[in-house]
């Protein structure tokens, strides 16, 4: 007999079970639309709808296959084993629901023998599942990981979960004790329960049975309630948020038009409002579980930016500000929202610190661990974007990179007429395109960037591959003084104006001399080239410079010959790996040197961590806890190699500094410089000895 | 309060400066122009004094049409007006020459304070605070890195050799601005699309009742003859210290000989 087959003080069970079901289901639908309103109001747009095939395989590889969770084994482990509980009990839920309000019920169409497969397959999940929570609950308290953070909602919803299991299996327990008729051998577990009751007097069956069944309901009733209030609304909103993920390459920054956003006032993020539906909507998916922070620099190193803590930070400020925030979208301004609005505790500099939003490197290690697709880098340079640009207010030390670059066309602030000044030492002419009467047969244009340009190891490894580049024999050419900043700092600071005036000025430059291929050295350039200026008019083919040489040597036209025996670390460079995936060509060449033995670092390829420069952080003063570049250095000198490798030039400053502040004993090359030594032409090479 | 800023547009100072085919003046292509280094300091205290106190601030300068892109700068920072006396089909003139032009044209614009860098960085031979100043019959000072405002007056702190000198002055009065004073704003996206529909009042020397031809050629006080680039950085020459006796007799053999130092 079904429990809602019984009266309650005279109600009818069927009447009292529809009630409480109804009940929570409208709560629920309340709370949800509130929360699909307060995603909704405001905010710039954003279209996630392209390309549904690859973000289908996305949910089903990252939602359903959960391939990051398992980045951790153990928390992947259990995470399946309560993932799967879910989705298969929620079959089991809509058969109890069913049976509340039509007792007797079950559902129909299905073919034979499939609701006895079900059954062996829940009972086996309700196992596994309190498993789950078992193991979970363990790496909570007795093994906890430094990303996680003590949580009363994370305990809650665990115990919840363990108790829908016990509640359920006790239900079938006592059902089948009072009716042995209805065991059933599918349910071997639920069976096993009802052998341990079936001592007990029909009375106290009876009510264990009615009480846990609807306990059971009552308990899955209110955690779907609880959901959408607590940080375990990604039960429902991770998939979506998988499917809405961005697919654009994960490098390439939101164009926007700067003097419209002007016009309108809205430039950037200045109010939790402003953000947009999906990076609202990375708020309510957030489910604190740290793994962003396991290889962030800025929380590694005491700073007090660390992706999660801004989130739960950002969602905070969009829970509190969302009844009033509601009541002006709604247009209720008449009971004082507008004033409760403005009188809500600002964003910047009340929720969220500003030197949290200036220490982010954009190094994307948060991103690519973030299980459920959440950005964070889009959301902080938003935030810069109005200090920037609305506000103007912002570390000074970036004024100075900004005059550079719009003066001299270099964050370094040096004469724009000396760019091409690097080439002077070459015992080989390097051609620039606008001195160059056929530019048919030049096939790449070597993009040479400003540190290439200007710092001092920058125009080594220019020359290193200008050098390469010769000896192979590939037409190539330079931009020379025409050759401005790519804007990667600016735009990363917050400069949008500046960032999309260089970009302008760049690709009509290049789409004039008919630009097609782009080698560069720097990964800045590369990302900002390759994936931001088709928004300028300007799509080219860029490769890195390790790229380009490592082919080279691949196919045979270039041959490394000389020996340098070293033994040598790889740096990942965070431009080049984690935003544009290139992880072998760079050890691809390290490993084409005679003598080179290259050993991995513990952190490396998309787990590397961040020199601390990107994100415009290279022209900004590193005042609050350890600095980023030493801490990476200091995992370098424990590697024990003779040298690291690096293919970036501002990895190379800031890993140089590092060995010099910290007077290391690991020597930092440029990948590049390592091949053009050992090429056979170098001075001690082969050729130069005959 | 009434704030009138004094404006140089000048090479930016990491201009690789070449000389111009009359060998007497700069070959502009490619040279990046920028306000002064200085000016921005001026400016920058005229706006902090003007959000504290009110009043207006309007930037002057004295240039060909070039210079308004400088000016809309001004703008974009928060200046009010910008009056720019234009240069073209002038003529060459110097430093007394252009002062005569700001001074008169400062002599319309009721100003409580009018502002300058303490040096161009271009033509301007350091003098033109004093100039404008001794031309407007106003007090000037000069090197000014703190500023405190009075009743009717202003307290000046200025650097000079090895210390500080704090005076004060009546206003109105001719204030030459140093680095130290403050650090000059970066104009916000905001201010700058309100600088583009902003109108910059241009006028001609005649305009201001100044003879151009009083000023110009002949009649300049001073006249550029020859430019000339600084002599190239010599390679570093290295004596051998294999023998420090001999070393040293080298050394001060080419220090008296070929440096002609000694």
């Amino acid at each position: 007999m079904t429990p809602t087959e019984a009266t309650y003080l005279g109600v009818p069970g069927t009447l009292l079970f529809a009630l409480v079901l109804f009940g929570f289901l409208a709560a629920f639908a309340y709370t949800a639309s509130r929360r699909w309103q307060l995603m909704t109001v405001g905010g710039f747009p954003e279209s996630r709808w392209d390309r549904v095939g690859e973000r289908i395989r996305g949910v089903v590889e990252f939602g359903l296959l959960q391939r990051k969770m398992f980045r951790d084994p153990y928390a992947g482990l259990y995470h399946i084993l309560i993932f799967s509980g879910f989705v298969v009990l929620s079959i089991r839920t809509t058969t109890l629901f069913l049976e509340g309000l039509f007792p007797g019920a079950a559902l129909p169409f299905l073919p034979g023998g499939a609701w006895e497969a079900y059954l062996l397959l829940k009972d086996v999940v309700l196992v596994t599942t309190t498993a789950g929570v078992v193991l979970a609950l363990g790496r909570r308290h007795l093994f906890r990981k430094d990303r996680l953070d003590a949580s009363f909602d994370a305990d809650l919803i665990l115990v919840l979960i363990a108790f829908l299991m016990v509640t359920d299996l006790v239900a079938g327990g006592a059902s089948h004790a009072l009716s042995p008729a209805r065991a059933s051998v599918w349910e071997p577990v639920t069976a096993a329960v009802g052998t341990l009751l079936s001592g007990s007097s029909t009375g106290t069956l009876t009510a264990l049975y009615h009480a846990c069944w609807w306990a059971h309901l009552v308990a899955i009733l209110s955690f779907l309630n609880y959901l959408p209030t607590a940080k375990h609304f990604h039960v429902i909103t991770a998939l979506p948020n998988l499917f809405l993920r961005k697919l654009d390459p994960p490098g390439k920054m939101r164009t926007f038009d700067v003097e419209k956003a002007a016009e309108d006032g809205k430039i950037g993020v200045g109010k939790i409002q402003d953000f947009s539906w999906k990076q609202k909507l990375d708020m309510f998916t957030c489910t604190e579980c740290g793994r962003c922070r396991e290889i962030c620099p800025t929380h590694l190193t005491g700073k007090p930016l660390s992706p999660k803590g801004f989130m739960v930070d950002a969602r905070k400020a969009l829970y509190t500000a969302a009844p009033a925030l509601l009541d002006v979208a709604s247009g209720r301004g008449d009971l004082g929202a507008e004033e409760r609005l403005a009188a809500q505790r600002p964003l910047i500099g009340g929720w969220v610190d500003v030197e949290t939003i200036w220490a982010c490197t954009t190094c994307r290690y948060c991103e690519s661990a973030c299980p459920v697709g959440i950005t964070y880098t889009d959301k902080l340079t938003d935030l810069r974007r109005f200090l920037v640009l609305d506000q103007s207010e912002f570390p000074k030390e970036a004024q100075t990179a900004f005059n550079g670059m719009e003066r001299q066309g270099n964050p370094w602030n040096l004469s724009a007429s000396d760019r091409d000044a690097w080439t002077a030492e070459l015992p080989f002419e390097v051609p620039v395109m606008g001195a160059l009467e056929n530019r048919d047969d030049v096939e790449y244009l070597f993009w040479v960037g400003c540190a290439g340009s200007y710092e001092d190891k920058g125009k080594k490894v220019s020359r290193a591959l200008a050098t390469l580049m010769h000896e192979a024999g590939v037409k190539y050419a330079i931009l020379g003084a025409e050759e401005t900043c790519n804007g990667d700092s600016a735009r990363r600071l917050g400069n949008e104006l500046l960032f999309q005036m260089l970009a302008q000025q760049n690709v009509e430059t290049m789409n004039g001399y008919g630009v097609r291929k782009i080698v560069t050295n720097c990964p800045h350039c590369l990302n900002t080239l390759k994936n931001e200026y088709p928004d300028f008019g300007g799509t080219f083919q860029v490769v890195h410079g390790t790229e380009l040489v490592a082919d080279l040597v691949a196919k045979g036209k270039l041959k490394l010959t000389g020996r340098i025996d070293k033994t040598v670390s790889f740096h990942d460079p965070c431009y080049l790996g984690r935003h544009n995936d290139v992880y072998d060509a760079p050890r691809e060449l390290l490993s084409a040197i005679p003598g080179v033995s290259l050993k991995e670092l513990p952190r490396t390829r998309d787990k590397a961590m961040c020199c601390g420069a990107g994100g415009g952080r290279m022209w900004l003063d590193e005042k609050i806890g350890a600095r980023i570049n030493q801490a990476r250095y200091a995992e370098i000198e424990a590697n024990g190699t003779d040298a690291v490798g690096v293919s970036c030039p501002f990895c190379m400053v800031m890993l140089g500094n590092a060995a010099t502040e910290m007077s290391g004993k690991t020597e930092t090359f440029d990948v590049l410089e390592l091949a053009a030594q050992a090429l056979p032409t170098h001075p001690g090479g082969e050729a130069a000895a005959s | 309060m009434n704030h009138v800023v004094c404006i140089a547009y000048v090479p930016d100072t990491e201009t690789k400066v070449k000389i111009g085919g009359d060998g007497k003046s700069i070959d502009e292509t490619d040279v990046k122009w920028i306000v002064s280094p200085y000016d921005e300091y001026a400016l920058e205290e005229a706006l902090k004094t003007r959000e504290a106190k009110g009043g207006t601030v309007t930037v002057l300068t004295f240039g060909p049409a070039r210079a308004d892109v400088g000016l809309r700068e001004c703008l974009a920072r928060g200046a009010d007006e910008a009056v720019r006396i234009a240069s073209d089909g002038l003529g060459e003139t110097d430093s007394l020459g252009v002062a005569q032009l700001l001074a008169a044209a400062l002599k319309g614009m009721k100003a409580d304070a009018i502002w300058m860098g303490s040096k161009g960085v271009g033509t301007d031979a350091g003098v033109m605070v004093s100039m404008v100043a001794e031309l407007l019959d106003l007090p000037n000072v000069n090197l000014v890195t703190k500023v405190e405002w009075k009743d009717g007056a202003v307290t000046l702190w200025r650097e000079v050799e090895g210390g500080r000198e704090v005076v004060e002055s009546p206003l109105p009065c001719v204030i030459g601005a140093h680095k130290g004073l403050n650090e000059p704003r970066y104009a916000s996206l905001k201010g700058i699309m309100a600088a583009k529909k902003k109108v910059i009042a241009v006028k001609k020397p005649a305009d201001l009742g100044v003879d151009p031809a009083g000023i110009t050629g002949e009649k300049a006080a001073v006249r550029w003859t020859k430019l000339e680039l600084p002599p190239a950085r010599q390679a570093c020459k290295l004596i051998p210290a294999d023998d420090p006796q001999k070393a040293a007799e080298e050394l001060l053999r080419l220090l008296r000989d070929e440096a002609k130092v000694l």
